[in-house]
């Protein structure tokens, strides 16, 4: 196994979270590649030392993914965030009549909602995954549900 | 009296952290006092159920976006491509340099 095979299942999963943050099939697809490739040149040196992954087990490949899951996140949590307020005027042109209290929320909110409750990710990973302070990440959760949800009950008022 | 208004100052504590124990946000000291209260009270966990309810209600707001077959296969190929290119090890003699311009050439 080498290091694309360890990565390629999570391609689905980070082009998810690039289009919650830019709700553009290219512009997602850049952020994925875009956040790889930081991902890969800071990272080369430790990826390449821990490379031998054939005499990984099953478990320890699983970690392995998942770690270069959360370090590839946190560079494009880092992109995808500066990225989608530069194009935030083209957005909101373009912007899809579907989920559109989400696609509403401001980026930071978008990226904290998404990786609690689709990845499901722990407050402390997410810590860890997009350098806000804990108390910023709660915030923002707190925020985010009370906006989706209030926005879901203002649509069903008669 | 007192007891009775200390009793509802205490219920309203615990039914404000319940999002944040659902979230995993609470300390593991606050985890445990919630989870012990939630024990002696087990009328609690309907309402732990109705913002369970709600998360889930949440989650059906959160686009689930899936890409095609192709554009899969095509960011997959990118994806690799820049594998191949960024993870390159540098070659270590002269003989190293024609092996990979070599390897290169061939999977041009």
């Amino acid at each position: 196994m080498d290091f694309f095979e360890l990565v390629q299942p999570l391609t689905d999963k980070l082009f998810r979270l690039a289009y919650s943050l830019i709700p553009d099939d290219l512009q997602a697809e850049q952020i994925v590649i875009d956040s790889l490739n930081v991902y890969l040149l800071k990272e080369k040196k430790s990826i390449l030392a821990s490379r031998d992954l054939e005499t990984l087990s099953n478990k320890d490949i699983q970690l392995a993914r998942r770690n270069h899951f959360k370090g590839i996140l946190a560079y494009m949590a880092e992109i995808g965030v500066r990225r989608s307020t530069q194009l935030s005027d083209q957005l909101k042109r373009t912007r899809t009549q579907e989920f559109v209290a989400f696609f509403n929320l401001e980026p930071k909110v978008k990226l904290v909602i998404f990786l609690r409750y689709d990845f499901q990710f722990t407050v402390d990973e997410i810590v860890d995954i997009t350098s806000m302070p804990r108390y910023e990440v709660i915030e923002k959760l707190h925020n985010g549900r009370f906006l989706l949800l209030n926005d879901m009950n203002d649509g069903v008022r008669p | 009296m007192m007891e009775k208004t200390q009793n509802t100052t205490t219920y309203i504590s615990f039914q404000k952290k319940i999002v944040s124990y659902l979230d995993g946000s609470l300390s593991n000291d606050d985890k445990s006092e919630f989870e012990a209260f939630v024990r002696t009270h087990p009328e609690f966990e309907a309402q732990i159920k109705t913002k369970e309810d709600e998360i889930s209600l949440l989650k059906s707001l959160i686009p689930v976006m899936t890409l095609s077959k192709e554009s899969l296969e095509s960011l997959k190929n990118e994806m690799k491509l820049s594998i191949l290119n960024l993870l390159k090890e540098e070659p270590k003699s002269f003989m190293e340099k024609i092996k990979f311009s070599w390897e290169e050439w061939i999977n041009r």
